[in-house]
């Protein structure tokens, strides 16, 4: 019983810290030495330190840099909003296309991390919810992400305004290539 | 103290989950009651089963090898075929339009190569050292990019791999589109 709590009181010391190498050494030597789980999970939830274990190693990580990190991904997406208003206003096929392909990449982004930090985090920290923000954040340019590399209003449309750019360019090559006839 | 009793009692109860088929449930209620992690280590030792210990402790996410490979794979067979339709073009005046048509293509191997890489990180917290041994065949995204004269820049783009050759490697894609009727540009 005193080892347990010779045990716990020198966890809560490292997890007070904030020295990344030491509290991920304390987890394993912990787990290595056949300690319960429960006495991690304890003395983690007291602090900012979170932890998701693999088969070989620990990831730590603490939850006001995830929960910081989370918003400026999403800021990110925010950010690229007027650009995406903008180019849709009277943009080229173009310009529409490139404000959406950038907007798309951040909006995978910030979902791709949105997993990856709910790995860490308990219940009770409350978990991001990417697909939710991003919503919002589109809500007011009646674009639509699909979840993975495209934004548009509804299925298709993003393909037909490709359609639409490569359209033009052909027109202007065909142009070009009369320009060129005439003057021969 | 009892507990080296219960431990038993928790590994068999767990073993027999496997075998039952709600091993998932009764894991995750072994977790969440804050028990030896390395009960469920004993227990998945020598079986199809993985798993990775979220939540800081509180959950765990198990899946059979078997799963993990099938979802590896299908991400290297999308790589594949966006690969295969990547073509080499005229380096020194490539017409607008086919450079259009191949800007979509190569965003899209890209694309397949970044889910390519997520997948990789994902499954391979799962995977025991031996595991990797099953994933050798598995082509990574830079080889299947190479074979075709590209490289992924990391990022949203793959770009031609300049050789000496360049012109020949032209001409080939050029000849074998023709042949797959495939309108390239307005040349």
């Amino acid at each position: 019983m005193n080892d347990t709590k010779i045990r716990i009181a020198s966890l809560e010391q490292v997890f007070a810290s904030d020295d990344e190498e030491a509290v991920h050494g304390a987890i394993i030597s912990h787990l290595v030495a056949k300690n319960p789980l429960s006495e991690l999970v304890d003395v983690a939830r007291k602090t900012e330190w979170r932890f998701v274990l693999t088969r070989n190693d620990v990831e730590v990580a603490r939850r006001d840099e995830l929960k910081s990190w989370y918003q400026e991904l999403v800021d990110q997406v925010a950010d690229s909003i007027p650009a995406l208003e903008a180019a849709e206003r009277g943009g080229s096929p173009f310009a529409r296309l490139e404000a959406r392909d950038i907007a798309a990449d951040y909006c995978e982004t910030v979902t791709a991390d949105a997993t990856r930090l709910c790995r860490f985090l308990f219940p009770e920290d409350g978990f991001p919810n990417a697909s939710d923000d991003i919503e919002k954040l589109l809500s007011r340019t009646g674009l639509k992400w699909d979840g993975a590399h495209t934004i548009e209003r509804e299925p298709g449309e993003y393909d037909r305004l490709f359609q639409e750019a490569v359209n033009v360019l052909a027109a202007r090559e065909a142009n070009r290539n009369q320009r060129g006839a005439q003057f021969s | 103290m009892p507990q080296e009793n219960n431990s038993e009692h928790r590994i068999e109860v767990m073993t027999r989950a496997l075998v039952a088929g709600d091993f998932a449930t009764k894991v995750k209620e072994h977790i969440s009651a804050g028990y030896p992690v390395t009960e469920v280590v004993k227990v998945t030792e020598g079986t199809e089963w993985r798993f990775v210990i979220t939540n800081s402790g509180t959950n765990i996410e198990v899946e059979t090898i078997g799963a993990l490979i099938g979802r590896w794979e299908a991400a290297v067979a999308r790589v594949e075929d966006a690969a295969s339709h990547l073509i080499v073009h005229d380096m020194d005046h490539p017409d607008d339009v086919t450079q259009m048509l191949q800007i979509r293509r190569r965003t899209q191997a890209a694309h397949a190569a970044s889910d390519l890489d997520l997948a990789e990180s994902r499954i391979g917290r799962y995977l025991r050292a031996e595991d990797h041994l099953r994933l050798t065949s598995l082509q990574s995204s830079e080889e299947i990019f190479e074979r075709v004269g590209f490289h992924w820049n990391g990022g949203d783009c793959v770009q031609e791999i300049w050789s000496e050759d360049h012109k020949r490697k032209y001409e080939q894609t050029m000849a074998k589109a023709r042949e797959r009727g495939v309108v390239l540009g307005t040349h």
